[in-house]
């Protein structure tokens, strides 16, 4: 090995840090702190999975959200919609396409409304 | 001095008058280890601190027959592995995204000395290949008590090793 990196680690060995007297005063104050503390869910979930959790989490309540907020699509269009309040009953048939009613008289009717 | 098996029962069970003497007994330990990768007494207060409260939210996992002093030093090593992977990733990432380095300084830098140049060269390792070395070379460690620290096969520790001899000579030999 490189002797100047020999003596490195040599001078390495030498340095020591040791604690001071209050280490383990202030370790079990933050063990206290620790234990005291309320558990949420976050702390269940490991930390390397939290982001993906949060992303997960953020998209159903966005989808949620949209469910609950915006309308659905009405079941028929606007012209439709305006159509079917002005137009009377005997109108439908010729609005909608529907099957002629198999009353004989409307029918006689409207035949005669045809012929003039 | 004797370490009481005993007290691992009693701190298992929530004394804390047992988990104060493990602290007591292995902070000395914990210490010298953290500080063979952190120069900063700061940083190995901080982690030391660290490494007690990993030991006893899990002290539950811990067998009283068990190497309990092999078993702390794994958690200390694996707690100093994590913090230097973290501050590897932030280096990393203010020389790519940071703002700009002054490229020309208004007093020339000094020239570290045979242990400075040796020191950043360490320092440039990737963590998983400076902690073998220095487990091997300053803990004065064997390969087979590194396996067991750092989770390895004996195999890995020793290619390890060499990688890490190979490319500390590779950067000491372009200073």
């Amino acid at each position: 090995m490189n002797p100047s990196l020999q003596d490195f680690f040599n001078e390495e060995k030498k340095r020591v840090l040791t604690p001071d007297p209050n280490f383990t005063t202030r370790v079990m104050a933050r063990l206290r702190e620790f234990q005291n503390r309320e558990f949420s869910i976050w702390d269940v979930i490991p930390g390397s999975v939290r982001p993906v959790m949060g992303l997960a989490l953020m998209l159903i309540l966005a989808f949620v959200a949209i469910q609950l907020f915006v309308p659905q699509l009405p079941e028929q269009g606007f012209i439709t919609g305006l159509l079917e309040v002005e137009g009377s009953q005997s109108d439908a048939p010729f609005l909608y396409g529907a099957e002629l009613p198999a009353d004989h008289e409307l029918l006689n009717q409207l035949m005669g409304f045809e012929d003039r | 001095m004797e370490f009481d098996r005993e007290l691992i029962v009693r701190a298992q069970s929530g004394d804390t008058s047992a988990q104060e003497a493990i602290v007591k007994h292995f902070s000395a330990m914990v210490f010298r280890l953290i500080s063979r990768f952190f120069r900063s007494r700061e940083d190995v207060e901080d982690l030391a601190q660290d490494v007690f409260l990993k030991l006893f939210t899990r002290i539950d996992q811990v067998r009283p027959d068990e190497n309990f002093s092999g078993w702390l030093a794994r958690v200390t090593v694996n707690t100093c592995y994590d913090e230097l992977r973290k501050t590897r990733r932030r280096k990393l990432a203010m020389e790519t995204y940071g703002p700009p380095a002054h490229t020309e300084p208004s007093v020339a830098p000094v020239e570290p000395d045979l242990h400075g140049k040796a020191r950043i060269a360490l320092q440039s390792l990737d963590p998983k290949l400076r902690i073998p070395l220095i487990l091997k070379e300053v803990e004065e460690m064997s390969v087979e008590q590194i396996a067991r620290t750092m989770g390895l096969t004996e195999t890995n520790v020793k290619v390890r090793l060499f990688r890490a001899r190979k490319k500390l000579a590779s950067i000491l030999g372009q200073r």
